[in-house]
């Protein structure tokens, strides 16, 4: 069962590790990069801060989005956590997952802050916005000891 | 309801409450030391303390053990239902935070400070010998 889709370009790290993995009594989290399996550095950090108990998966988009449909992550409380809004956007349009969590995403030139450390460019805003119209609730909180913003209220 | 206070040398519980504060979204009350209006820590600590009912837990957490704060602190650490640690590191304190509170105390602490032992490393020397989980 997935318990939280968020995009959070640092992927795996003490808030992801920690608060929202014990909060949602997590035991497995997947991380969705493009880019990740081809960096060394970025791979043994990842390994070394698995936190106890929990697996930790790596796949691209397109293998995350074939993992979840085909039901292998079904018997799993998962936390998908994607490095990218486009790729968060991919995932949860093919899955039909209806939640999608803000979390942290890189600044940029062009992007817009959103909320708390999230920021989107104008073709993001575009995408968060088409999958709000889908019936989506896109929403930016940080920690689960945060309120949760309604991008609603806040995408133009 | 389980209660804790930090404290340590200058501004360590400061940074240290920070850091919690950034990762979990949780406050915990801390006690700076050897700084300026803080003459009276051990006071201060046992204020925090004092706060709460006296059947419930409260965890000192110091920065370093023999060190002149952890040496005040020994001073309350026989109170009932005081439970002090010294040493403390980040993983150490988010664990700890994270525990259930269901479970008894003591259980808690010293499996806790097993585990954030870990957290110590010579990352140079440290084969990654963990692999990547499959589902």
């Amino acid at each position: 069962m997935i318990k939280l889709v968020r995009t959070d370009y640092r992927l795996l790290h003490g808030q992801v590790a920690f608060a929202w993995t014990a909060h949602l009594g997590i035991d497995c989290i997947l991380l969705v990069s493009d880019t990740l399996l081809d960096d060394p550095i970025r791979i043994s950090s990842i390994k070394l801060a698995k936190p106890p108990g929990v697996k930790v998966v790596v796949k691209n988009v397109e293998e995350s989005i074939q993992a979840i449909k085909s039901g292998t992550t079904d018997k799993y409380n998962l936390f998908v956590v994607c490095e990218t809004v486009n790729g968060a956007v991919r995932l949860v349009e093919e899955t039909g997952i209806q939640k999608l969590n803000l979390g942290g995403t890189k600044p940029g030139e062009g992007k817009r802050e959103i909320g708390p450390v999230v920021f989107v460019s104008l073709e993001e805003e575009e995408k968060l916005k088409h999958l709000q119209a889908q019936g989506v609730y896109v929403y930016v909180q940080g920690l689960p000891e945060v309120k949760e913003l309604d991008c609603k209220k806040i995408l133009k | 309801m389980r209660h804790y206070v930090i404290t340590g040398h200058a501004r360590f519980s400061e940074g240290m409450a920070s850091a919690v504060k950034l990762i979990l979204g949780k406050k915990i009350p801390f006690v700076n030391a050897y700084v300026e209006g803080s003459e009276d820590y051990l006071e201060q600590v046992k204020a925090e303390i004092e706060k709460h009912s006296k059947h419930e837990d409260v965890i000192v957490l110091t920065d370093v053990l023999g060190g002149s704060v952890n040496n005040e602190m020994m001073k309350i650490a026989e109170q009932a239902k005081v439970h002090l640690v010294c040493g403390v590191n980040l993983a150490f304190v988010i664990q700890l935070l994270l525990a259930d509170e269901n479970r008894r105390v003591e259980e808690v602490i010293q499996e806790t400070i097993e585990e954030a032992k870990e957290g110590l490393q010579y990352c140079n020397t440290l084969i990654a010998s963990e692999e990547l989980d499959e589902f």
